[in-house]
């Protein structure tokens, strides 16, 4: 035992094999335990095969067939025949899996379903099935299985759908501005003489009604009137400029001349974008004009310097976003350090780009260093900046995940500013028997590349923009889950087991050389799972991983040294994503130890607190006694006896002004106040008052104690003081 | 989202005083309301920056309809009950303008009830100012449809003889409505929140306005305006809000939600006390001009192809010629 032990050793610390006991995997077709009941995904109902259903303007634009079905059966549910609709739609379901499996890739909806339908059977009751499906299954959509190129069509279809309203938002406001504009210039046309000249009124009124007209009549009727001056020339000249600046633009037009927006290099779409944009500013400044135009406003001495300098400084963000963005698709392994670097400086500089960088292959051997595997150096490097830089949109996910992330894909993509998406597409070539579904999902599960999402529009801090999402137990090193299985002498166990990264090497040809099988004859006790072994610093421990074969049985195969040091490399670099993410941050749990520590200080000594509340509340009366101080100063110091008006209540019935405007005004906005008191009498005061249908107006005490009658305008002004 | 260059043009926009909404010197009685309704609509137009040319008065026949010739904007003087449908014109052919319709008792729910009764249902974007006196003053002073009962007139020297109409509940009581509110002409803050608050609400702003009549009708109100107790000031966020100092001189305030038009059609009902405030707000009925607009401009170029488009089903073009194979 200790001799079988002792080759473990030597097997774990060097990777040479020197024992009988340990078999080399290679031809042994093994597969990590927690694939086990995943060997053949048509036997399964999951995310994939993805619809790609064209004419929608949200993240919908991307289904899962799945959930297609489900949500048909649940609209049928309870009726007669829901159980063999769910039969056969379940049926129909396999088969399209089946059928993608075998011709691979992707296919129409339509004929993959007439296919599908042909095997399943062609009794009357399965047809009843399918025409009742068939309306959740459009026909002019696609299906999408998980290979190389499913991140690039998933993203590109939910970014034309994302584009569409803006595209079409665009496009009407430049008809309609050219239809006007047009419209300007055909009535300046036909009241013009060319426009009142035989040949133009015989074109307007037409063939059919044509032999009852004397046209040159007409003419000289309609000449006998004035004529209108006509455009003046800087005018028509403008006029012509904008229209052939309208109709001329490549941004939002359909026909072949339009800009493509779409670019496999970062430096073609700087290109494009530095080509265009003069024009872009050029077609702003049009529209600008043309809305003034249109409504009459333009005016040359105010307005023609104010658009000399448009667009100078650069367009600003607002702007920009009524434009198409641009959808640059990057290749990790055939992306040049320049073109990265161009790339992190376009998002970094907040332009409209939209950048995909799919990896097919993240455990590819570094250029630098002793590394057993890279772990998707080029992913980290550009979502690493691109995070830095604070404004970008960034969202990584692998192909598995697609789908369930398909909301904040879109998201990113209808947004305005920069945008970056890192996806593994699991089609690394390097595994055999994992198709690139299961090996997408096992490098998320395993953390190798792990998902998350920066929004800036989240909010202000980095609480509310990054998340990590579609992350399996984000709060655990690795994920764990159950594994029962039968042990040697038949009774069941049931164990918790972590997926690691060293699970996920294990499905990789390039790295069997690093495992070994253990015989059952030497299993001892120093074997531990792998996610011990990475918290362990020593070598003491050998790491076993359980995989299965074809049978299903159970094998226990051991990693070396080299596997577990990545397997602790990529643990670091979750945890720092965790820290991001606000998952076992260092920082707040210090924070949280320091306020705890201080709370636990104050409780040990009562006294002191009591003292502060005391003081609290003494704090608490004096602030309310300035406010009622304030409240008495609103009041407007008025000598007493002096005639006012209360103005806010004046309804402008114009009697106090009838009566003596010099006394009485308006204020600005059209109610009484006594202007000059002493512009008129008392007797017109009384008066006032008197009339005022409001009542508001008071008289006060006389100014002039010799003015007749004061006794009695006295007694009539008794009731307004 | 206004960019550099909106907030760059808007610099040049000119701003109009008060003054310059106003148009020569009205010829109202001294006392009469009609002033405090102009006062409070050259507030409004002041205080929104309304461009005279792009804001329309219109008006059909009575005291209240002598409005638009007070106003320096776009003006229509119509005939007697056709205000509102001349305004709903104007809003479908120049959507564009802010129209404000000054209607009376009289032109309103006398000769023009018919129009009325459409134009709350077609609910287009307007502000609708009934101009309530009571009577048909500028003919000296007949009894009109809102006339209380037992009203001595010239045409009811024994006093009138049926209960006045109440423009709230009937207006209420139209389908699709969307803003009813009452206003005094004595409580101006009011009347100025109201008619703004009826401005930016996106539908047919119905206002209708208590207004004096000092030279037929002196009396009418004097019972709610010596006793402001008598006056229920409804307080919202939805619709108006009443100030502290408003609240100083008409303590009876109620805070109330515009939403429920049950509530609306009962508190209509009362005289006593007068509610003066947003009645009833429903910011999503749908407005006649938005659900009529083709959302696509009518050039000649898509009705002429859309035309060939319907006589190609018909035509039977003759053996051999290629427009037929372009066809199949």
């Amino acid at each position: 035992m200790q001799a079988a032990h002792n080759a473990q050793v030597a097997f774990y610390l060097t990777g040479q094999q020197a024992d009988t006991k340990l078999d080399a995997i290679a031809e042994l077709d093994l597969r990590p335990a927690l694939f086990a009941y995943r060997r053949d995904l048509t036997e399964l109902r999951y995310d994939f095969p993805l619809v790609l259903v064209p004419g929608r303007d949200d993240a919908t634009a991307v289904e899962s067939l799945t959930a297609m079905v489900d949500a048909e059966l649940a609209a049928h549910a309870g009726k007669p025949y829901a159980d063999r609709l769910r039969h056969h739609a379940w049926a129909l379901e396999r088969e399209l899996r089946c059928l993608l499996a075998e011709r691979g890739g992707s296919g129409w909806l339509v004929m993959m379903r007439a296919t599908a339908t042909q095997r399943i059977g062609t009794d009357r009751e399965v047809a009843d099935s399918i025409r009742a499906l068939a309306a959740a299954l459009p026909n002019d959509a696609q299906l999408l299985d998980c290979d190389r190129t499913t991140p690039a069509r998933v993203v590109a279809h939910l970014w034309a759908a994302a584009q569409r309203p803006r595209r079409a938002q665009m496009r009407a406001e430049v008809e309609r501005l050219t239809q006007k504009l047009a419209d300007i210039l055909d009535v300046a046309q036909a009241c013009s003489d060319a426009g009142r000249s035989p040949e133009a009124l015989r074109a307007a009124v037409g063939t059919v009604h044509g032999p009852v007209f004397d046209f040159v009549a007409f003419s000289r009727v309609l000449g006998r009137g004035k004529a209108a001056p006509g455009l003046p020339e800087a005018r028509s000249r403008r006029l012509h400029w904008l229209l052939s600046v309208l109709q001329g633009q490549r941004f939002v037009t359909e026909d072949t001349h339009a800009y493509g927006f779409v670019f496999t290099s970062c430096a073609d779409a700087l290109r494009a974008w530095r080509e265009r944009l003069p024009k872009a500013v050029e077609l702003l400044k049009a529209m600008a004009i043309a809305r003034l135009e249109i409504a009459g406003e333009y005016d040359e001495s105010r307005h023609d310097t104010l658009f000399a300098a448009f667009g100078a400084g650069g367009l600003e963000a607002a702007e920009l976003a009524r434009f198409p963005s641009y959808l640059v698709q990057l290749d990790a392994a055939q992306m040049t350090p320049a073109d990265a670097a161009l790339a992190l400086e376009a998002l970094d500089a907040g332009l409209p780009f939209k950048l995909l960088l799919q990896s097919d292959d993240i455990l590819a051997p570094p250029a630098l260093g002793s590394e057993a595997c890279s772990l998707g150096i080029a992913n980290r490097q550009m979502t690493g900046a691109a995070l830095a830089s604070g404004n970008v949109f960034v969202l990584q996910s692998s192909a598995a995940q697609l789908y369930a992330c398909r909301e904040r894909l879109f998201a990113g993509l209808a947004a305005a500013g920069p945008a970056l998406f890192s996806v593994f597409s699991g089609a690394s070539g390097q595994s055999d028997g994992v198709p690139p579904y299961l090996l997408a999902a096992a490098a998320t599960e395993s953390r190798a590349f792990p998902g998350f999402v920066h929004d800036p529009a989240g909010g202000p801090d980095l609480a509310s923009r990054f998340s990590l999402v579609g992350n399996p137990q984000p709060e655990r090193d690795w994920a764990e889950h159950a594994l029962s299985y039968q042990d040697a002498d038949c009774q069941w166990v049931r164990e918790q087991v972590a997926f690691t990264l060293v699970d996920l090497l294990a499905c990789d040809r390039r790295f069997a050389g690093d495992f070994a099988r253990i015989q059952a004859a030497a299993w001892n006790g120093a074997m531990v799972p792998v996610a011990a072994a990475v918290a362990l610093p020593g070598g003491a421990a050998v790491p076993a991983l359980l995989m299965l074969d074809n049978a299903n049985r159970l094998h226990k195969v051991m990693a070396d040294e080299r596997l577990v040091r990545a397997a602790r490399r990529c643990l670091g670099l979750w945890h720092g994503l965790q820290e991001l993410g606000g998952i076992h941050n260092s920082h707040a749990e210090r924070a949280v130890a320091q306020a705890r520590a201080a709370w636990e200080a104050a409780v040990a000594q009562p006294a002191p607190v009591a003292q502060a509340v005391a003081a609290s509340v003494a704090e608490a009366p004096p602030p309310a006694a300035p406010a009622s101080a304030e409240a008495a100063a609103a009041e407007p110091q008025r000598a007493p006896g002096e005639p006012y008006i209360e103005t806010a209540r004046c309804s402008t019935c114009e009697e106090c002004v009838r009566i003596n405007s010099k006394m009485f005004a308006y204020n600005a906005d059209k109610q009484a106040y006594i202007a000059d008191p002493a512009a008129g009498t008392y007797r017109q005061l009384v008066e006032a008052a008197e009339s005022c249908q409001v009542a508001v107006i008071h008289p006060g005490r006389p100014r002039d104690p010799n003015e007749p009658n004061l006794e009695e305008l006295l007694a009539r002004a008794a009731p307004f003081l | 989202m206004s960019t550099t260059t909106d907030e760059l043009l808007r610099l040049y926009d000119k701003h109009y005083e008060l003054e310059d909404y106003q148009s020569g010197v009205p010829r109202w009685c001294t006392g009469c309301g009609d002033n405090a309704i102009l006062a409070a609509v050259q507030r409004l137009c002041r205080d929104e920056d309304l461009r005279p040319e792009k804001t329309v008065f219109v008006s059909g026949i009575g005291c209240s309809s002598r409005f638009p010739h007070y106003m320096k904007t776009y003006g229509l003087h119509g005939i007697h009950g056709r205000a509102l449908p001349i305004a709903e014109g104007v809003k479908m052919s120049r959507p564009e303008l802010d129209v404000f319709v000054n209607t009376g008792d009289g032109d309103c729910c006398s000769i023009g009830t018919a129009h009325w009764i459409h134009a709350i249902r077609y609910n287009m974007n307007m502000v609708v100012m009934l101009h309530d006196n009571r009577i048909y003053g500028l003919t000296k002073k007949q009894a009109s449809p809102t006339s209380p009962l037992g009203l001595k007139s010239n045409t009811t020297p024994r006093g009138s003889y049926l209960e006045g109409l109440n423009p709230l509940t009937i207006t209420l009581g139209i389908q699709n409505v969307s803003f009813v509110a009452q206003a005094v002409d004595w409580i101006p803050e009011m009347l100025y929140q109201i008619i703004r608050a009826a401005y930016h609400h996106r539908g047919l702003g119905f206002v209708r306005i208590m207004q004096r009549c000092p030279e037929w009708l002196p009396d009418m109100f004097d019972p709610w305006i010596r006793d402001p107790q008598r006056m229920l000031l409804l307080n919202s966020d939805k619709g108006v809000q009443v100030n502290a100092g408003l609240r100083k001189v008409y303590p009876n305030v109620q805070d109330y939600d515009p939403g429920d038009i049950h509530r609306a059609r009962e508190i209509s009902s009362q005289h006593d006390p007068m509610p003066v405030g947003v009645l009833y707000r429903d910011e999503s009925a749908p407005v006649y001009e938005e659900v009529r607009h083709a959302g696509q401009l009518r050039q000649a170029a898509r009705i002429q192809s859309g035309l060939e488009a319907e006589f190609d089903k018909f035509t039977i073009w003759p053996a051999g010629d290629p427009r037929a194979q372009a066809r199949a």
